[in-house]
């Protein structure tokens, strides 16, 4: 059982460095705080070879669904619509992989840019009031823990603002 | 978006093996009560965030996680049916609609909208509950394996309690402690460790990273912790209660693991807490 990569001492500066930091996740018990909770995951993250060495992985869970809506939007947000641009999901899901750990890989639903992330969304749901709803929370997360996964702050911009229209709409 | 941390309730679970005997000979999709339901979908989000993918190849974990085989592996449903309980608004709303559905129950683990749901509104939202799940996890593992009361004042706890309070690099000393008398343990079974020692006799409000790395240890190793409980109970109770016998209920039994030592073995004989 035993590894051999480790060096406790190391782990337990970055973990006595991280806790007198005194990030507090949630906010006299009742909420979270999203900037504590995204500054100490930053620090994780900054220490995630380390971690790694002692077989701890800090990657984090994300539905396929939303690892392609995060991708989608961070690539084609400028594009009012898909068409007449290639898209290959199956780059984009290797993509997807690498950067989060994917348990649900099933996209079945999900077969174009358009039923994973769609332009005009208000339109596009007009007819199916659950999908829509879904489509809705499937962004929520996006949105308020975004450096997590964007590194593009005007994609993120625009991501709440069609999180505001399908609200809306 | 607001997110409220999770208000613990009161549940009514329900065992798989009792609902699919229930429902295994209705030739047509059942719909479930409400409490089944609740009860299914907890122990498939646990599915789903302890196995990298459901598949032929890790059919026995998932059976152990189904059919709720070791009481370790059962806290993360557990979990599961308080994120379930929590639930508000749209993430309410469509669990209510999925549990108006109608299912099979052989097939219930590959419905493609049920597990869409499991992660969108559950697993997805790990990323911010690891800290109430590894928090949760210290405190129900130790719940199930050592009987605490009293053991706050034995001597070896009060000691250690004692270097947390004066000495700034405690945890670091505890760790190596640890690692000095069970050479065998790996690096995150010594922080483990620690971690629930920490929880259990000394714990702040500035443990969050603690919880967040026993949430990632958890989730990728929780088949590996619960093959290794025994060594894992002993390396504890060497650390709360050095007198302690050692030589007996070191066996991993199913269902049953968490009265070895509460009948047997922590409050009796030589060596028991000192009060």
């Amino acid at each position: 059982m035993k590894d051999i990569t480790y060096n406790l001492d190391e782990i337990i500066e970055i973990i006595k460095e991280i806790t007198d930091k005194n990030y507090c996740v949630t906010l006299k018990d009742t909420n979270f705080e999203f900037g504590h909770l995204l500054s100490l995951q930053k620090r994780l993250n900054e220490n995630s070879k380390i971690l790694d060495g002692f077989s701890i992985s800090i990657e984090e869970n994300l539905s396929m669904r939303r690892a392609l809506i995060a991708l989608l939007q961070e690539k084609y947000y400028t594009y009012n619509t898909y068409e007449g641009i290639e898209i290959k999901l199956s780059q984009l899901k290797n993509i997807a992989n690498s950067r989060f750990v994917i348990k649900n890989k099933d996209t079945r639903n999900f077969k174009t840019p358009q039923d994973i992330h769609p332009k005009n969304p208000c339109l596009h749901y007009e007819d199916d009031i659950n999908k829509k709803k879904h489509y809705k929370t499937a962004l929520n997360i996006l949105i308020d823990l975004n450096v997590l996964y964007y590194t593009n702050s005007n994609a993120h911009e625009n991501l709440k603002s069609i999180y505001e229209d399908i609200s809306n709409c | 978006m607001e997110l409220k941390v999770l208000d613990f309730k009161e549940f009514n679970h329900i065992k798989f093996e009792e609902i699919e005997a229930k429902y295994e000979n209705d030739p047509n999709p059942v719909k479930f009560t409400l409490d089944e339901f609740k009860s299914i979908v907890s122990l498939l989000f646990s599915v789903q965030y302890h196995t990298p993918e459901v598949s032929e190849e890790h059919l026995h974990n998932i059976a152990d996680i189904l059919y709720e085989e070791y009481p370790i592996v059962n806290i993360t449903s557990k979990f599961g049916r308080q994120m379930i309980e929590n639930l508000e608004n749209d993430y309410l709303e469509w669990m209510n609609s999925l549990s108006n559905k109608s299912y099979r129950i052989s097939e219930i683990i590959i419905n493609e909208e049920l597990n869409d749901f499991i992660h969108l509104a559950l697993i997805d939202y790990m990323i911010i509950r690891k800290f109430e799940y590894g928090k949760f996890f210290l405190n129900e593992w130790s719940k199930l394996f050592f009987n605490l009361d009293g053991y706050s004042l034995s001597m070896n706890v009060a000691e250690i309690i004692g270097v947390f309070r004066t000495k700034e690099d405690a945890f670091k000393m505890l760790c190596n402690k640890l690692l000095k008398k069970n050479p065998d343990l790996s690096g995150y079974e010594v922080l483990f460790l620690a971690f629930t020692f920490k929880e259990l006799f000394y714990k702040s409000d500035k443990d969050f990273v603690n919880y967040a790395l026993t949430n990632f240890i958890v989730r990728d190793k929780i088949h590996e912790l619960n093959t290794r409980i025994d060594t894992l109970k002993l390396s504890m109770i060497k650390e709360i209660n050095p007198n302690q016998k050692t030589n007996d209920n070191t066996h991993n039994k199913k269902n049953n693991n968490d009265k070895d030592i509460d009948e047997e073995g922590l409050n009796k004989g030589k060596g028991g807490p000192k009060r």
